[in-house]
């Protein structure tokens, strides 16, 4: 019985346990965390064993992209609608040749809507062709920009006129593949190339009509 | 009848919502079936829908990591690219362990830490969507789902946040498999 008295029996520790409102406690945290780390190992272990599963890459941002951005370049000048020319370029020195994307113009969704209703430059649709068959703009061409080697050659005689305009668009956000494919049109001789910046998900928002299958 | 249909309908949150507000009645209110064992079957009931919650909204990304992560890039673009697979394939297993912890009552109240967490982000996701007019199906229960996301949407999570708080600080209910929560009266 003295026993009893000194040291708390089972029951006792249970409602000392039991007691309502004692957040945030370490076994709750400790808990949480547990769970937390099991998934994730399981999630990533399935993931490489699943059949469907998808390719985990992880690319932490470079410090130098950073740099470029605190040097900021002057803004772009709207020449005529929707048509951005970029301002007086300043050179930061580089460590490596990137894309030169401040080269390409870009296109808002009003000059791509207006350039669409006049029928005045050829779209060119840089995504996957399953993704291309399940919408475009109408009258896009597929130019899937990650296998520029076996698609360009398909796609330059389709374009005879290298005056033409081109606006190349692609998931937009910071998708790279209309950049590519826009890069290049721009090296294969075509003068004026520009990217929709909005790409398919303006285009999609927007309300203008799509077309679906294969053809353009 | 699919278990998605019962989770998507609102008659889960309004059961949620009652649960709640019969919890807050039991413990500031009169007593009800001799106090205390009212309270924990309501506080089972809360821990056993909060589960079947998480698990039921796992269910349908599980599978098909490629598609939620193509909903995440277009829906939530405020995850970094480089986060977003990580993002695509650990959060619906971590939903899926959660939940089961909730059903199962085996450290459910790390679970209940984590449905709060994972109902606090989901919120801020939505108001961070409607705020800058990204009009998207929320990918919620089911991801191809025709509902977009809206006020209500909001709300049902910070409803649902309610709920996990509630199971959070309590002391717990009936048929747990955790010793700490188990009934010994």
């Amino acid at each position: 019985m003295e026993t009893m008295a000194i040291k708390p029996s089972k029951t006792e520790l249970k409602q000392v346990s039991e007691t309502p409102f004692n957040f945030p406690d370490r076994e709750t945290l400790r808990q949480a965390w547990n769970i937390f780390v099991f998934s994730s190992i399981f999630a990533v272990l399935f993931n490489a064993f699943y059949s469907d599963g998808i390719e985990l890459k992880f690319t932490p941002p470079k410090p130098f992209h950073i740099m470029d951005r605190l040097k900021q370049d002057p803004p772009a000048v709207e020449t005529s609608p929707g048509w951005k020319t970029p301002g007086p370029k300043v050179v930061h020195p580089r460590p490596a040749p990137t894309l030169a994307a401040d080269q390409i113009p870009r296109v808002s969704l009003m000059g791509v809507e207006n350039r669409f209703d006049k029928k005045s430059c050829v779209f060119l649709d840089a995504r996957k062709p399953e993704e291309y068959k399940e919408g475009h703009i109408p009258g896009a061409l597929n130019l899937f920009a990650n296998d520029l080697d076996k698609n360009l050659p398909l796609v330059i005689p389709q374009l005879p006129d290298r005056g033409r305009e081109i606006i190349a668009y692609c998931h937009g956000g910071d998708c790279d593949l209309s950049l590519l494919a826009a890069k290049a049109l721009r090296d294969a001789g075509y003068t004026k190339v520009g990217i929709f910046d909005g790409g398919w998900p303006d285009w999609k928002k927007s309300g203008y009509p799509i077309a679906k299958g294969e053809t353009p | 009848m699919k278990l998605e249909d019962i989770l998507n309908d609102k008659t889960l949150t309004f059961a949620g919502a009652g649960l709640t507000a019969f919890w807050c009645w039991v413990r500031f209110g009169q007593p009800f079936f001799g106090g205390k064992n009212g309270e924990k079957a309501v506080l089972t009931l809360l821990r056993l829908a909060c589960g079947l919650l998480l698990t039921g909204a796992s269910l349908d990304k599980l599978g098909d990591p490629a598609h939620f992560s193509k909903l995440i890039s277009q829906c939530y673009d405020f995850i970094p690219a480089s986060l977003n697979p990580l993002t695509a394939v650990v959060v619906p297993w971590l939903e899926f362990f959660a939940g089961v912890s909730l059903l199962l009552g085996r450290k459910w109240r790390g679970a209940a830490f984590l449905f709060c967490g994972l109902m606090v982000l989901y919120s801020l996701a939505i108001l961070w969507d409607l705020n800058h007019g990204i009009d998207c199906n929320c990918g919620c229960f089911k991801m191809d789902s025709p509902e977009k996301m809206s006020w209500w949407t909001l709300a049902r999570d910070i409803g649902f946040l309610a709920m996990g708080f509630i199971v959070l600080v309590s002391p717990g209910g009936y048929a747990a498999l955790d010793r700490s929560t188990s009934l010994n009266s």
